[in-house]
Protein backbone atom coordinates (compact mmCIF):
# COMPACT_ATOMS: atom_id res chain seq x y z
CA UNK A 1 0.00 0.00 0.00
CA UNK A 2 2.82 2.34 0.91
CA UNK A 3 4.46 1.70 -2.42
CA UNK A 4 1.22 2.55 -4.19
CA UNK A 5 0.93 5.85 -2.33
CA UNK A 6 4.47 6.78 -3.36
CA UNK A 7 3.49 6.44 -7.03
CA UNK A 8 2.41 10.00 -7.74
CA UNK A 9 0.65 9.33 -11.05
CA UNK A 10 -1.41 6.50 -9.63
CA UNK A 11 -2.26 8.50 -6.54
CA UNK A 12 -3.44 11.45 -8.63
CA UNK A 13 -5.52 9.12 -10.78
CA UNK A 14 -7.06 7.58 -7.67
CA UNK A 15 -7.96 11.02 -6.29
CA UNK A 16 -9.48 12.20 -9.58
CA UNK A 17 -11.49 9.04 -9.99
CA UNK A 18 -12.72 9.15 -6.40
CA UNK A 19 -13.83 12.76 -6.89
CA UNK A 20 -15.65 11.80 -10.08
CA UNK A 21 -17.37 8.88 -8.41
CA UNK A 22 -18.27 10.93 -5.33
CA UNK A 23 -19.70 13.75 -7.41
CA UNK A 24 -21.86 11.28 -9.30
CA UNK A 25 -23.14 10.00 -5.96
CA UNK A 26 -23.46 13.33 -4.15
CA UNK A 27 -24.76 15.85 -6.70
CA UNK A 28 -28.00 14.00 -7.50
CA UNK A 29 -28.67 14.03 -3.73
CA UNK A 30 -28.11 17.81 -3.59
CA UNK A 31 -30.97 18.59 -5.93
CA UNK A 32 -29.41 17.87 -9.28
CA UNK A 33 -31.61 14.86 -9.81
CA UNK A 34 -34.27 15.90 -12.33
CA UNK A 35 -32.76 14.59 -15.53
CA UNK A 36 -35.83 14.09 -17.67
CA UNK A 37 -38.27 17.00 -17.32
CA UNK A 38 -38.31 19.12 -20.46
CA UNK A 39 -38.11 22.91 -20.55
CA UNK A 40 -38.41 23.78 -24.19
CA UNK A 41 -38.22 27.49 -23.36
CA UNK A 42 -34.75 27.03 -21.85
CA UNK A 43 -32.82 25.48 -24.75
CA UNK A 44 -29.08 25.99 -24.42
CA UNK A 45 -29.45 28.17 -21.33
CA UNK A 46 -26.41 30.24 -20.36
CA UNK A 47 -24.08 28.73 -17.80
CA UNK A 48 -25.26 29.44 -14.27
CA UNK A 49 -25.31 27.81 -10.86
CA UNK A 50 -28.58 26.14 -11.78
CA UNK A 51 -27.16 24.89 -15.08
CA UNK A 52 -23.38 24.55 -14.64
CA UNK A 53 -22.96 22.81 -18.03
CA UNK A 54 -25.81 24.68 -19.76
CA UNK A 55 -28.85 22.75 -21.03
CA UNK A 56 -29.40 20.44 -23.99
CA UNK A 57 -31.61 20.71 -27.05
CA UNK A 58 -34.71 19.84 -25.02
CA UNK A 59 -33.91 22.19 -22.16
CA UNK A 60 -32.82 19.43 -19.80
CA UNK A 61 -30.04 20.36 -17.40
CA UNK A 62 -26.88 18.87 -18.84
CA UNK A 63 -24.94 18.76 -15.58
CA UNK A 64 -27.68 16.71 -13.94
CA UNK A 65 -27.74 14.37 -16.90
CA UNK A 66 -23.98 13.91 -16.65
CA UNK A 67 -24.09 13.17 -12.94
CA UNK A 68 -27.03 10.77 -13.11
CA UNK A 69 -25.47 9.23 -16.22
CA UNK A 70 -22.30 8.64 -14.24
CA UNK A 71 -24.33 6.66 -11.76
CA UNK A 72 -25.46 4.39 -14.55
CA UNK A 73 -22.17 4.08 -16.42
CA UNK A 74 -19.90 3.72 -13.41
CA UNK A 75 -22.46 1.90 -11.25
CA UNK A 76 -23.56 -0.72 -13.76
CA UNK A 77 -19.95 -1.35 -14.73
CA UNK A 78 -19.11 -1.79 -11.06
CA UNK A 79 -21.92 -4.33 -10.64
CA UNK A 80 -20.79 -6.29 -13.68
CA UNK A 81 -17.16 -6.11 -12.54
CA UNK A 82 -18.05 -7.50 -9.12
CA UNK A 83 -20.02 -10.30 -10.77
CA UNK A 84 -17.27 -11.08 -13.27
CA UNK A 85 -14.47 -11.09 -10.70
CA UNK A 86 -16.48 -13.07 -8.15
CA UNK A 87 -17.54 -15.84 -10.52
CA UNK A 88 -14.29 -15.64 -12.46
CA UNK A 89 -12.27 -16.18 -9.31
CA UNK A 90 -14.39 -19.10 -8.15
CA UNK A 91 -14.34 -20.80 -11.55
CA UNK A 92 -10.69 -20.03 -12.22
CA UNK A 93 -9.55 -21.27 -8.81
CA UNK A 94 -11.59 -24.45 -8.96
CA UNK A 95 -10.51 -25.17 -12.50
CA UNK A 96 -6.83 -24.70 -11.74
CA UNK A 97 -6.95 -26.48 -8.39
CA UNK A 98 -8.99 -29.47 -9.46
CA UNK A 99 -7.62 -29.84 -12.98
CA UNK A 100 -8.75 -32.72 -15.14
CA UNK A 101 -11.86 -32.60 -17.29
CA UNK A 102 -13.32 -29.50 -15.61
CA UNK A 103 -10.13 -27.61 -16.30
CA UNK A 104 -10.08 -28.62 -19.94
CA UNK A 105 -13.71 -27.60 -20.46
CA UNK A 106 -13.20 -24.24 -18.76
CA UNK A 107 -10.05 -23.50 -20.74
CA UNK A 108 -11.55 -24.30 -24.11
CA UNK A 109 -14.74 -22.37 -23.33
CA UNK A 110 -12.69 -19.35 -22.32
CA UNK A 111 -10.61 -19.55 -25.46
CA UNK A 112 -13.70 -19.73 -27.63
CA UNK A 113 -15.39 -16.84 -25.83
CA UNK A 114 -12.37 -14.57 -25.87
CA UNK A 115 -12.02 -15.01 -29.64
CA UNK A 116 -15.46 -13.48 -30.20
CA UNK A 117 -15.95 -9.70 -30.06
CA UNK A 118 -17.63 -8.98 -26.73
CA UNK A 119 -20.39 -7.00 -28.38
CA UNK A 120 -21.57 -10.25 -29.97
CA UNK A 121 -21.65 -12.04 -26.63
CA UNK A 122 -23.53 -9.19 -24.96
CA UNK A 123 -26.02 -9.02 -27.79
CA UNK A 124 -26.71 -12.72 -27.78
CA UNK A 125 -27.14 -12.80 -24.01
CA UNK A 126 -29.39 -9.75 -24.09
CA UNK A 127 -31.44 -11.12 -26.96
CA UNK A 128 -31.77 -14.44 -25.19
CA UNK A 129 -32.53 -13.22 -21.67
CA UNK A 130 -34.11 -9.83 -22.08
CA UNK A 131 -33.34 -6.16 -22.26
CA UNK A 132 -32.96 -4.61 -18.85
CA UNK A 133 -30.34 -3.05 -16.60
CA UNK A 134 -29.81 -6.26 -14.64
CA UNK A 135 -29.40 -8.43 -17.70
CA UNK A 136 -27.20 -5.78 -19.26
CA UNK A 137 -24.69 -5.85 -16.44
CA UNK A 138 -24.89 -9.64 -16.32
CA UNK A 139 -24.14 -9.73 -20.04
CA UNK A 140 -21.10 -7.49 -19.64
CA UNK A 141 -19.98 -9.62 -16.71
CA UNK A 142 -20.18 -12.79 -18.79
CA UNK A 143 -18.37 -11.13 -21.68
CA UNK A 144 -15.55 -10.03 -19.34
CA UNK A 145 -15.31 -13.30 -17.45
CA UNK A 146 -12.99 -15.31 -19.76
CA UNK A 147 -10.04 -12.99 -19.27
CA UNK A 148 -10.58 -12.97 -15.49
CA UNK A 149 -10.78 -16.76 -15.40
CA UNK A 150 -7.63 -17.14 -17.50
CA UNK A 151 -5.60 -14.77 -15.32
CA UNK A 152 -6.76 -16.23 -12.01
CA UNK A 153 -6.27 -19.75 -13.31
CA UNK A 154 -2.68 -19.00 -14.31
CA UNK A 155 -1.99 -17.43 -10.91
CA UNK A 156 -3.47 -20.37 -9.00
CA UNK A 157 -1.59 -22.86 -11.17
CA UNK A 158 1.71 -21.20 -10.28
CA UNK A 159 0.86 -21.34 -6.58
CA UNK A 160 -0.48 -24.89 -6.62
CA UNK A 161 2.87 -26.49 -7.26
CA UNK A 162 4.60 -24.74 -4.32
CA UNK A 163 5.90 -26.79 -1.42
CA UNK A 164 3.67 -25.32 1.25
CA UNK A 165 0.59 -26.56 -0.59
CA UNK A 166 1.95 -30.10 -0.65
CA UNK A 167 2.88 -29.69 3.00
CA UNK A 168 -0.67 -28.64 3.84
CA UNK A 169 -1.98 -31.62 1.91
CA UNK A 170 0.35 -33.96 3.80
CA UNK A 171 -0.92 -32.46 7.04
CA UNK A 172 -4.37 -33.61 5.95
CA UNK A 173 -5.94 -30.20 5.53
CA UNK A 174 -9.13 -30.06 3.49
CA UNK A 175 -9.23 -28.54 0.01
CA UNK A 176 -11.43 -25.72 1.28
CA UNK A 177 -8.89 -24.88 3.98
CA UNK A 178 -6.00 -24.92 1.53
CA UNK A 179 -7.81 -22.76 -0.99
CA UNK A 180 -8.99 -20.16 1.48
CA UNK A 181 -5.91 -20.07 3.70
CA UNK A 182 -3.03 -20.65 1.31
CA UNK A 183 -4.04 -20.18 -2.30
CA UNK A 184 -6.12 -17.04 -1.82
CA UNK A 185 -3.46 -15.34 0.29
CA UNK A 186 -1.07 -15.69 -2.62
CA UNK A 187 -3.32 -14.66 -5.47
CA UNK A 188 -5.18 -11.80 -3.82
CA UNK A 189 -2.93 -9.21 -5.47
CA UNK A 190 -3.70 -10.71 -8.88
CA UNK A 191 -7.40 -10.54 -8.07
CA UNK A 192 -7.13 -6.89 -7.03
CA UNK A 193 -5.27 -5.90 -10.20
CA UNK A 194 -7.71 -7.94 -12.24
CA UNK A 195 -10.61 -6.19 -10.55
CA UNK A 196 -9.28 -2.78 -11.55
CA UNK A 197 -8.54 -3.69 -15.14
CA UNK A 198 -11.91 -5.41 -15.49
CA UNK A 199 -13.60 -2.30 -14.15
CA UNK A 200 -11.93 -0.19 -16.83
CA UNK A 201 -12.89 -2.66 -19.53
CA UNK A 202 -16.47 -2.79 -18.23
CA UNK A 203 -16.81 0.99 -18.40
CA UNK A 204 -15.57 0.87 -21.98
CA UNK A 205 -17.99 -1.94 -22.81
CA UNK A 206 -20.91 -0.19 -21.13
CA UNK A 207 -20.33 3.11 -22.91
CA UNK A 208 -19.62 1.47 -26.26
CA UNK A 209 -22.87 -0.48 -26.10
CA UNK A 210 -24.67 2.67 -25.04
CA UNK A 211 -23.14 4.49 -27.96
CA UNK A 212 -24.27 1.78 -30.37
CA UNK A 213 -27.78 2.12 -28.92
CA UNK A 214 -27.74 -1.51 -27.85
CA UNK A 215 -27.33 -0.98 -24.14
CA UNK A 216 -29.49 1.13 -21.91
CA UNK A 217 -32.39 2.82 -23.67
CA UNK A 218 -32.73 6.49 -24.32
CA UNK A 219 -34.30 8.62 -21.57
CA UNK A 220 -31.79 7.24 -19.10
CA UNK A 221 -28.65 9.35 -19.41
CA UNK A 222 -25.88 6.83 -19.80
CA UNK A 223 -22.65 8.53 -20.94
CA UNK A 224 -22.12 6.53 -24.10
CA UNK A 225 -25.79 6.81 -24.93
CA UNK A 226 -25.61 10.59 -24.46
CA UNK A 227 -22.83 10.80 -27.03
CA UNK A 228 -25.08 9.03 -29.52
CA UNK A 229 -28.11 11.16 -28.61
CA UNK A 230 -26.36 14.49 -29.02
CA UNK A 231 -24.18 13.47 -31.92
CA UNK A 232 -26.24 15.40 -34.48
CA UNK A 233 -25.39 18.59 -32.55
CA UNK A 234 -21.62 18.10 -32.84
CA UNK A 235 -21.13 21.07 -35.16
CA UNK A 236 -23.29 23.61 -33.34
CA UNK A 237 -22.99 22.46 -29.70
CA UNK A 238 -19.81 20.44 -29.60
CA UNK A 239 -19.63 20.43 -25.82
CA UNK A 240 -22.73 18.23 -25.55
CA UNK A 241 -20.76 15.48 -27.28
CA UNK A 242 -17.28 16.18 -26.02
CA UNK A 243 -18.11 16.44 -22.31
CA UNK A 244 -19.49 12.88 -22.00
CA UNK A 245 -16.60 11.68 -24.14
CA UNK A 246 -14.14 13.44 -21.89
CA UNK A 247 -15.74 12.00 -18.75
CA UNK A 248 -15.56 8.46 -20.14
CA UNK A 249 -11.95 8.93 -21.25
CA UNK A 250 -10.87 10.46 -17.94
CA UNK A 251 -12.47 7.75 -15.83
CA UNK A 252 -11.05 4.94 -17.95
CA UNK A 253 -7.61 6.53 -18.07
CA UNK A 254 -7.64 6.99 -14.30
CA UNK A 255 -8.50 3.33 -13.82
CA UNK A 256 -5.73 2.28 -16.20
CA UNK A 257 -3.23 4.32 -14.19
CA UNK A 258 -4.53 2.92 -10.90
CA UNK A 259 -4.22 -0.57 -12.35
CA UNK A 260 -0.64 0.05 -13.43
CA UNK A 261 0.20 1.56 -10.05
CA UNK A 262 -1.31 -1.37 -8.20
CA UNK A 263 0.51 -3.85 -10.40
CA UNK A 264 3.84 -2.16 -9.82
CA UNK A 265 3.19 -1.87 -6.08
CA UNK A 266 1.99 -5.42 -5.51
CA UNK A 267 4.29 -7.25 -7.85
CA UNK A 268 7.62 -5.45 -7.75
CA UNK A 269 9.85 -8.25 -8.92
CA UNK A 270 8.29 -8.60 -12.34
CA UNK A 271 8.45 -4.97 -13.29
CA UNK A 272 11.54 -3.67 -11.57
CA UNK A 273 13.74 -3.51 -14.66
CA UNK A 274 11.51 -0.99 -16.38
CA UNK B 1 4.63 -27.05 -38.87
CA UNK B 2 2.10 -28.18 -41.45
CA UNK B 3 0.71 -30.63 -38.99
CA UNK B 4 0.31 -27.85 -36.45
CA UNK B 5 -1.40 -25.57 -38.95
CA UNK B 6 -3.65 -28.37 -40.15
CA UNK B 7 -4.71 -29.08 -36.58
CA UNK B 8 -5.38 -25.40 -35.99
CA UNK B 9 -7.53 -25.16 -39.11
CA UNK B 10 -9.53 -28.27 -38.20
CA UNK B 11 -10.02 -26.97 -34.67
CA UNK B 12 -11.08 -23.59 -35.97
CA UNK B 13 -13.66 -25.11 -38.29
CA UNK B 14 -15.01 -27.14 -35.39
CA UNK B 15 -15.30 -24.02 -33.26
CA UNK B 16 -17.01 -22.22 -36.16
CA UNK B 17 -19.66 -24.91 -36.52
CA UNK B 18 -20.26 -25.09 -32.77
CA UNK B 19 -20.53 -21.32 -32.37
CA UNK B 20 -22.90 -20.91 -35.29
CA UNK B 21 -24.99 -23.80 -34.00
CA UNK B 22 -25.29 -22.13 -30.59
CA UNK B 23 -26.38 -18.83 -32.11
CA UNK B 24 -28.72 -20.61 -34.52
CA UNK B 25 -30.44 -22.45 -31.69
CA UNK B 26 -30.80 -19.38 -29.50
CA UNK B 27 -32.20 -17.27 -32.31
CA UNK B 28 -34.63 -19.98 -33.40
CA UNK B 29 -36.23 -20.38 -30.00
CA UNK B 30 -36.44 -16.70 -29.20
CA UNK B 31 -39.80 -15.17 -28.65
CA UNK B 32 -40.80 -12.38 -30.98
CA UNK B 33 -40.15 -11.86 -34.62
CA UNK B 34 -40.45 -9.16 -37.21
CA UNK B 35 -43.40 -10.99 -38.74
CA UNK B 36 -45.47 -10.03 -35.72
CA UNK B 37 -45.33 -6.43 -36.83
CA UNK B 38 -46.58 -7.10 -40.33
CA UNK B 39 -49.96 -5.54 -41.04
CA UNK B 40 -51.78 -8.87 -41.18
CA UNK B 41 -55.06 -8.30 -39.42
CA UNK B 42 -56.83 -11.11 -37.67
CA UNK B 43 -54.51 -13.75 -38.99
CA UNK B 44 -52.45 -14.38 -35.90
CA UNK B 45 -53.53 -17.97 -36.19
CA UNK B 46 -51.73 -18.18 -39.52
CA UNK B 47 -48.58 -16.69 -38.07
CA UNK B 48 -48.72 -19.07 -35.15
CA UNK B 49 -48.98 -21.98 -37.51
CA UNK B 50 -46.06 -20.61 -39.52
CA UNK B 51 -43.93 -20.30 -36.40
CA UNK B 52 -44.89 -23.77 -35.32
CA UNK B 53 -43.85 -24.97 -38.76
CA UNK B 54 -40.42 -23.36 -38.81
CA UNK B 55 -39.74 -24.39 -35.24
CA UNK B 56 -40.85 -27.98 -35.51
CA UNK B 57 -40.12 -29.27 -38.94
CA UNK B 58 -37.76 -30.35 -40.14
CA UNK B 59 -35.86 -30.66 -36.91
CA UNK B 60 -33.32 -28.14 -35.72
CA UNK B 61 -30.21 -30.06 -36.66
CA UNK B 62 -31.38 -30.67 -40.21
CA UNK B 63 -32.21 -27.03 -40.72
CA UNK B 64 -28.90 -26.00 -39.24
CA UNK B 65 -26.98 -28.34 -41.51
CA UNK B 66 -28.96 -27.14 -44.52
CA UNK B 67 -28.19 -23.55 -43.57
CA UNK B 68 -24.48 -24.22 -43.30
CA UNK B 69 -24.52 -26.28 -46.51
CA UNK B 70 -26.02 -23.36 -48.42
CA UNK B 71 -23.39 -21.01 -47.07
CA UNK B 72 -20.45 -23.26 -47.74
CA UNK B 73 -21.37 -24.42 -51.20
CA UNK B 74 -22.92 -21.29 -52.68
CA UNK B 75 -22.26 -18.49 -50.18
CA UNK B 76 -26.01 -18.32 -50.03
CA UNK B 77 -27.45 -16.89 -46.82
CA UNK B 78 -30.98 -18.08 -46.37
CA UNK B 79 -33.12 -16.65 -43.66
CA UNK B 80 -35.91 -18.40 -41.86
CA UNK B 81 -37.09 -15.12 -40.54
CA UNK B 82 -37.20 -12.97 -43.62
CA UNK B 83 -37.82 -14.73 -46.85
CA UNK B 84 -35.45 -13.06 -49.14
CA UNK B 85 -31.92 -13.74 -50.14
CA UNK B 86 -29.30 -11.93 -48.11
CA UNK B 87 -26.29 -13.09 -50.14
CA UNK B 88 -25.84 -10.07 -52.39
CA UNK B 89 -26.12 -7.62 -49.53
CA UNK B 90 -23.79 -9.63 -47.32
CA UNK B 91 -21.24 -9.88 -50.09
CA UNK B 92 -21.04 -6.15 -50.86
CA UNK B 93 -20.87 -5.33 -47.18
CA UNK B 94 -18.25 -7.98 -46.53
CA UNK B 95 -15.95 -6.33 -49.05
CA UNK B 96 -16.02 -3.02 -47.19
CA UNK B 97 -15.49 -4.62 -43.79
CA UNK B 98 -12.67 -6.74 -45.13
CA UNK B 99 -11.00 -3.70 -46.67
CA UNK B 100 -11.26 -1.77 -43.43
CA UNK B 101 -9.98 -4.64 -41.32
CA UNK B 102 -7.05 -5.41 -43.59
CA UNK B 103 -6.10 -1.72 -43.64
CA UNK B 104 -6.29 -1.76 -39.85
CA UNK B 105 -4.07 -4.82 -39.59
CA UNK B 106 -1.47 -3.36 -41.95
CA UNK B 107 -1.50 -0.11 -40.00
CA UNK B 108 -1.08 -1.98 -36.72
CA UNK B 109 1.78 -4.15 -37.93
CA UNK B 110 3.70 -1.34 -39.64
CA UNK B 111 3.25 1.47 -37.14
CA UNK B 112 3.13 -0.72 -34.06
CA UNK B 113 6.49 -2.27 -34.78
CA UNK B 114 8.17 0.92 -36.02
CA UNK B 115 6.98 3.03 -33.08
CA UNK B 116 7.77 0.25 -30.63
CA UNK B 117 11.33 -0.04 -31.91
CA UNK B 118 11.79 3.74 -31.87
CA UNK B 119 10.53 3.94 -28.30
CA UNK B 120 12.84 1.14 -27.25
CA UNK B 121 15.81 2.66 -29.04
CA UNK B 122 15.25 6.08 -27.44
CA UNK B 123 14.23 4.66 -24.08
CA UNK B 124 14.17 7.15 -21.23
CA UNK B 125 14.00 10.19 -23.51
CA UNK B 126 11.00 12.38 -24.19
CA UNK B 127 10.29 10.50 -27.44
CA UNK B 128 9.88 7.26 -25.51
CA UNK B 129 7.72 8.98 -22.90
CA UNK B 130 5.57 10.55 -25.62
CA UNK B 131 5.04 7.26 -27.45
CA UNK B 132 4.40 5.30 -24.25
CA UNK B 133 2.00 7.92 -22.90
CA UNK B 134 0.10 8.15 -26.16
CA UNK B 135 -0.16 4.38 -26.41
CA UNK B 136 -1.48 4.15 -22.86
CA UNK B 137 -4.08 6.79 -23.72
CA UNK B 138 -5.09 4.99 -26.90
CA UNK B 139 -5.21 1.62 -25.22
CA UNK B 140 -7.65 2.71 -22.56
CA UNK B 141 -10.20 5.05 -24.17
CA UNK B 142 -13.14 3.51 -26.01
CA UNK B 143 -12.86 3.66 -29.83
CA UNK B 144 -15.86 5.91 -30.31
CA UNK B 145 -14.35 8.58 -28.04
CA UNK B 146 -11.22 8.49 -30.17
CA UNK B 147 -13.37 8.76 -33.30
CA UNK B 148 -15.09 11.83 -31.89
CA UNK B 149 -11.82 13.48 -30.91
CA UNK B 150 -10.44 12.78 -34.38
CA UNK B 151 -13.57 14.18 -36.01
CA UNK B 152 -13.45 17.27 -33.82
CA UNK B 153 -9.77 17.91 -34.55
CA UNK B 154 -9.31 16.90 -38.18
CA UNK B 155 -12.76 17.46 -39.63
CA UNK B 156 -14.34 20.31 -37.71
CA UNK B 157 -11.22 22.05 -36.39
CA UNK B 158 -8.60 21.77 -39.13
CA UNK B 159 -11.03 20.87 -41.94
CA UNK B 160 -8.47 18.49 -43.41
CA UNK B 161 -10.37 15.25 -43.83
CA UNK B 162 -13.96 14.32 -44.61
CA UNK B 163 -16.02 12.73 -41.82
CA UNK B 164 -18.34 10.51 -43.79
CA UNK B 165 -18.33 8.62 -47.05
CA UNK B 166 -16.45 5.61 -48.37
CA UNK B 167 -15.79 6.34 -52.03
CA UNK B 168 -12.30 7.88 -51.99
CA UNK B 169 -9.15 6.61 -50.30
CA UNK B 170 -9.08 9.78 -48.17
CA UNK B 171 -12.23 8.63 -46.46
CA UNK B 172 -10.48 5.60 -45.05
CA UNK B 173 -7.78 7.42 -43.10
CA UNK B 174 -9.78 8.18 -39.97
CA UNK B 175 -11.65 4.84 -39.91
CA UNK B 176 -8.33 2.98 -40.19
CA UNK B 177 -6.91 4.91 -37.27
CA UNK B 178 -10.05 4.25 -35.24
CA UNK B 179 -10.03 0.54 -36.05
CA UNK B 180 -6.40 0.06 -35.15
CA UNK B 181 -5.91 2.42 -32.19
CA UNK B 182 -6.48 0.06 -29.27
CA UNK B 183 -4.58 -2.85 -30.76
CA UNK B 184 -1.84 -0.56 -32.06
CA UNK B 185 -1.25 0.78 -28.58
CA UNK B 186 -0.91 -2.73 -27.17
CA UNK B 187 1.45 -3.76 -29.94
CA UNK B 188 3.62 -0.70 -29.33
CA UNK B 189 3.83 -1.45 -25.62
CA UNK B 190 4.70 -5.12 -26.10
CA UNK B 191 7.15 -4.43 -28.92
CA UNK B 192 8.93 -1.76 -26.89
CA UNK B 193 9.11 -4.02 -23.84
CA UNK B 194 10.44 -6.98 -25.80
CA UNK B 195 13.01 -4.99 -27.75
CA UNK B 196 14.31 -3.48 -24.50
CA UNK B 197 14.56 -6.99 -23.07
CA UNK B 198 16.56 -8.08 -26.09
CA UNK B 199 18.84 -5.04 -25.99
CA UNK B 200 19.76 -5.87 -22.39
CA UNK B 201 21.03 -9.31 -23.37
CA UNK B 202 24.76 -10.01 -23.64
CA UNK B 203 24.81 -10.78 -27.35
CA UNK B 204 23.86 -7.18 -28.11
CA UNK B 205 26.85 -5.92 -26.17
CA UNK B 206 29.01 -8.31 -28.13
CA UNK B 207 27.64 -6.94 -31.40
CA UNK B 208 28.17 -3.38 -30.22
CA UNK B 209 31.75 -4.08 -29.23
CA UNK B 210 32.35 -5.53 -32.68
CA UNK B 211 31.23 -2.22 -34.09
CA UNK B 212 28.03 -3.39 -35.67
CA UNK B 213 25.75 -0.58 -36.78
CA UNK B 214 22.89 0.33 -34.42
CA UNK B 215 20.22 -0.10 -37.08
CA UNK B 216 21.41 -3.61 -37.88
CA UNK B 217 21.42 -4.55 -34.20
CA UNK B 218 17.96 -3.09 -33.73
CA UNK B 219 16.21 -4.49 -36.75
CA UNK B 220 18.07 -7.62 -37.67
CA UNK B 221 18.83 -8.94 -34.22
CA UNK B 222 16.68 -7.44 -31.49
CA UNK B 223 13.48 -7.01 -33.47
CA UNK B 224 13.72 -10.47 -34.97
CA UNK B 225 13.60 -12.01 -31.51
CA UNK B 226 11.02 -9.55 -30.25
CA UNK B 227 8.62 -10.26 -33.11
CA UNK B 228 7.37 -13.59 -31.78
CA UNK B 229 5.60 -12.23 -28.67
CA UNK B 230 4.44 -9.24 -30.71
CA UNK B 231 2.72 -11.46 -33.24
CA UNK B 232 1.08 -13.44 -30.49
CA UNK B 233 -0.28 -10.17 -29.06
CA UNK B 234 -1.70 -9.24 -32.45
CA UNK B 235 -3.36 -12.64 -32.56
CA UNK B 236 -4.94 -12.05 -29.17
CA UNK B 237 -6.19 -8.65 -30.28
CA UNK B 238 -8.21 -9.97 -33.25
CA UNK B 239 -11.50 -9.76 -31.39
CA UNK B 240 -10.73 -6.22 -30.25
CA UNK B 241 -9.94 -5.17 -33.80
CA UNK B 242 -13.27 -6.49 -35.03
CA UNK B 243 -15.00 -4.73 -32.19
CA UNK B 244 -13.37 -1.47 -33.21
CA UNK B 245 -14.36 -2.16 -36.82
CA UNK B 246 -18.01 -2.29 -35.77
CA UNK B 247 -17.72 1.03 -34.01
CA UNK B 248 -15.78 2.68 -36.82
CA UNK B 249 -18.38 1.54 -39.34
CA UNK B 250 -21.17 2.83 -37.17
CA UNK B 251 -19.47 6.16 -36.54
CA UNK B 252 -18.28 6.89 -40.07
CA UNK B 253 -21.46 5.44 -41.62
CA UNK B 254 -19.60 2.84 -43.68
CA UNK B 255 -22.18 0.21 -44.68
CA UNK B 256 -20.18 -2.86 -43.74
CA UNK B 257 -21.10 -5.98 -41.80
CA UNK B 258 -20.85 -4.27 -38.43
CA UNK B 259 -23.18 -1.46 -39.44
CA UNK B 260 -25.64 -3.96 -40.88
CA UNK B 261 -25.54 -6.04 -37.74
CA UNK B 262 -26.11 -3.15 -35.34
CA UNK B 263 -29.03 -2.01 -37.46
CA UNK B 264 -30.38 -5.57 -37.41
CA UNK B 265 -30.05 -5.77 -33.65
CA UNK B 266 -31.94 -2.54 -33.18
CA UNK B 267 -34.76 -3.84 -35.37
CA UNK B 268 -34.62 -7.44 -34.03
CA UNK B 269 -33.90 -8.91 -37.44
CA UNK B 270 -32.61 -12.29 -36.32
CA UNK B 271 -31.86 -13.68 -39.77
CA UNK B 272 -29.46 -10.84 -40.47
CA UNK B 273 -27.88 -11.14 -37.02
CA UNK B 274 -27.20 -14.80 -37.69
CA UNK B 275 -25.75 -14.16 -41.13
CA UNK B 276 -23.48 -11.42 -39.80
CA UNK B 277 -22.37 -13.65 -36.94
CA UNK B 278 -21.38 -16.34 -39.42
CA UNK B 279 -19.42 -13.88 -41.56
CA UNK B 280 -17.60 -12.39 -38.58
CA UNK B 281 -16.80 -15.83 -37.18
CA UNK B 282 -15.33 -16.82 -40.55
CA UNK B 283 -13.28 -13.61 -40.61
CA UNK B 284 -11.90 -14.17 -37.15
CA UNK B 285 -10.97 -17.73 -37.93
CA UNK B 286 -9.22 -16.78 -41.16
CA UNK B 287 -7.23 -14.06 -39.39
CA UNK B 288 -6.31 -16.46 -36.62
CA UNK B 289 -5.06 -19.03 -39.12
CA UNK B 290 -2.99 -16.39 -40.91
CA UNK B 291 -1.41 -15.26 -37.66
CA UNK B 292 -0.74 -18.90 -36.74
CA UNK B 293 1.10 -19.38 -40.01
CA UNK B 294 3.13 -16.20 -39.44
CA UNK B 295 3.86 -17.37 -35.92
CA UNK B 296 5.11 -20.68 -37.22
CA UNK B 297 7.32 -19.03 -39.79
CA UNK B 298 8.86 -16.77 -37.15
CA UNK B 299 9.37 -19.24 -34.35
CA UNK B 300 12.34 -21.55 -34.91
CA UNK B 301 11.02 -24.00 -32.35
CA UNK B 302 7.95 -24.58 -34.47
CA UNK B 303 10.03 -25.07 -37.59
CA UNK B 304 12.31 -27.53 -35.91
CA UNK B 305 9.35 -29.58 -34.73
CA UNK B 306 8.41 -30.05 -38.35
CA UNK B 307 11.96 -31.15 -39.20
CA UNK B 308 11.61 -34.00 -36.77
CA UNK B 309 13.90 -32.98 -33.95
CA UNK B 310 13.28 -30.87 -30.97
CA UNK B 311 15.79 -28.83 -29.04
CA UNK B 312 14.17 -29.12 -25.67
CA UNK B 313 14.91 -32.82 -25.18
Amino acid sequence: MKRFLHNRVALAALIIFTLLLLSCVVFPLLGYSDYESLHLDQQYAPISLQHPFSTDNLGRDFFTRMMVGGRYTLGLSLVSTVLAVLFGTVIGTLSAYKGGLLDRIVVSLCEALSAVPYILIVIIIEVALGWGKGYFSLAIAIARMPSVIQTIRAAVLSVREKEFISAAKVLGKSDWYIITRHVMRNVYSTILVQFCSTYGASIVACSVLGYLEIGISSPVPEWGRMVADYFHLIQSRGHLVSIPCLFISVSVLCITMITNGLRDALDPKEYQHE
Amino acid sequence: MFKFIRNRILGAIGVLFAAVFAVFTILTYLPGSRLRYLPIQGENDLLDRYFALIKASPNLLTRYLRYMYNIITRFHFTSNFRHHDLSAEILTRTRLTLLLTVLGFVFIVVFGIILGVIAAHKRGTWIDRLISGASMFLASIPPFCLAIYLALIFCLGLKLLPVFGYAKPVNFILPTVTVSAAALANVIQICRFQVIEELNKPYVRNLQSRGQRESVILFRHALKNALIPTVSVIREMTATIFMSTFIAEWFYAIPGIGYYMIKAINSRDYGVILACTVVIAIFIIIFNIISDVVYCLLDPKMRSKEMGYSQDV
